[in-house]
């Protein structure tokens, strides 16, 4: 491994100064991206600058008013492993598990794999869905970003020079809100998905609301709000309708070919999974 | 970078000198000698070098020693002595759950670190606490029985 100098800052100021004084330092957590960009040559850093004795940058919170706060060093694992989040935020509680494989989700966190932006991040849909917000420290202050708007390209993001992911914050969902991940991949674990959704469905006012996003089939995960409108504009929601809302979804994302799979592939399985998604919860009671 | 820390092992602590870009992994084997922990494929996919770091399981070669100054680190060597086997490996053993035996240690630590926190695991438990840790070799079917008689002869009782 290419040599690095390494920083373990005790807070965030010093982390900032020591990202901002070289450009050629990168942020460290967990590492399963970095250290391994690192070992195969894709990543030339200088130092690299531990965020993991930064205390106010560890926990989870969560409140029925303020919804839920992912602090930068929250683990999948941790993400996975508590209740409320399957309860409130199914489709984040199963994308968050579905990531890598046991010993990986205790050191990957939520915040990084959205930082590696990655087009197949596991987290970005469920987030998306949710209309999760980025906070954002850097040598100017705080800022936010939605996470949908936070992703740029394939692994480039909205982050500048010297700025570090402090937090995701999650709203409330609308009341009775049920979602659910699904991702197509070749093994069960230790594998990037081909294809991910997250669907998200809720009643108001005795009509039923979608939400769709997609990840691993565009160059950035989307939120497909053409087919949600759509869909919302239904009087009644029907296998046709259905149909013509995963067409929507298909023709709106422009997929490659990759190791995992082919650009065909890709089109043809997020039309296959868009209609499973709807046909499930259309038969599902939603209070 | 050079740096002093101290790690401790299985119960000891020890002083090594490590550079910045050391990973867990080859500080463990080559300074410290704890050689039941194996280089898989040092690309965090195959769990062959599984450790447990203050309490976690995880791979070793995604860990940078300079990380672990003043960690509690558990390898095998933690575990049994001759004659007094870790009901662990004892269940290894009688489950003929090892065959060239390159991902037991691994999967030992796995096992362990799942019933240090779950005394009483599902078989969907067991597996996802495995999911990291691969073998070509026996098919896990072994792997898996072992671990749950591991668990029914160390958990006290068992539903």
């Amino acid at each position: 491994m290419k040599k690095f100098d390494y920083f373990a800052p005790q807070n965030l100021e010093a982390a900032i100064k020591l990202l901002q004084s070289d450009e050629n330092r990168i942020p460290y957590a967990g590492g399963t991206d970095v250290l391994e960009n690192i070992k195969a040559g894709h990543l030339n850093v200088n130092g690299i600058v531990d965020l993991k004795k930064i205390s106010e940058l560890q926990g989870i919170y969560f409140d029925e008013e303020n919804g839920l706060s992912l602090q930068a060093l929250a683990t999948m694992n941790e993400v996975c492993e508590w209740d409320l989040i399957e309860e409130w935020y199914t489709a984040l509680f199963q994308a968050c598990g579905s990531v890598g494989a046991y010993q990986v989700r205790n050191r990957a966190t939520v915040v990084g794999n959205i930082c590696n932006a990655s087009p197949a991040a596991d987290s970005s849909s469920p987030l998306m869905l949710f209309d999760a917000e980025v906070e954002i420290y850097g040598p100017e202050g705080f800022r936010t970003i939605l996470v949908e708007d936070f992703f740029k390209g394939p692994k480039k993001t909205d982050l500048k020079k010297g700025e570090i992911v402090t937090a995701i914050q999650v709203p409330l969902p609308p009341e009775g809100m049920k979602s659910k991940y699904y991702r197509l991949s070749r093994r069960k674990a230790l594998d990037l998905s081909a294809v991910g959704i997250s669907v998200g469905c809720f009643t108001e006012e005795n009509r039923k609301f979608f939400r769709i996003a997609v990840s691993a089939v565009h160059f950035v995960p989307l939120r497909i709000r053409q087919a949600e409108d759509y869909l919302s504009s239904c009087e009644k929601i029907g296998e046709e309708e259905i149909k013509k809302a995963a067409k929507m979804v298909k023709d709106t994302v422009n997929p490659i070919t990759d190791l995992r799979a082919s650009a065909e592939y890709r089109k043809e399985m997020v039309e296959v999974y868009v209609i499973k998604a709807l046909r499930e919860f259309n038969e599902l009671e939603v209070e | 970078m050079e740096k002093k820390i101290t790690i401790i092992l299985n119960g000891k602590e020890r002083e090594l000198t490590v550079n910045s870009n050391e990973t867990l992994l080859r500080a463990l084997r080559d300074k410290l000698y704890a050689k039941s922990v194996k280089e898989g494929c040092n690309a965090q996919e195959c769990g062959a070098c599984t450790v447990i770091v203050n309490g976690v399981a995880v791979n070793s070669c995604g860990v940078l020693a300079i990380e672990c100054d003043g960690a509690v680190v558990e390898t095998l060597e933690s575990i049994g002595e001759a004659g007094n086997l870790h009901p662990l490996q004892k269940a290894f053993m009688s489950n003929s759950a090892v065959q060239c035996g390159f991902c037991t240690p691994g999967m030992i630590m796995s096992a362990k670190a799942l019933l240090d926190r779950n005394p009483h695991p599902t078989e969907s438990e067991i597996k996802t606490a495995l999911s990291g840790n691969l073998c070509r070799c026996t098919g896990y079917r072994q792997i898996i029985d072992a671990v749950k008689e591991a668990a029914e002869k160390t958990g006290g009782d068992h539903e």
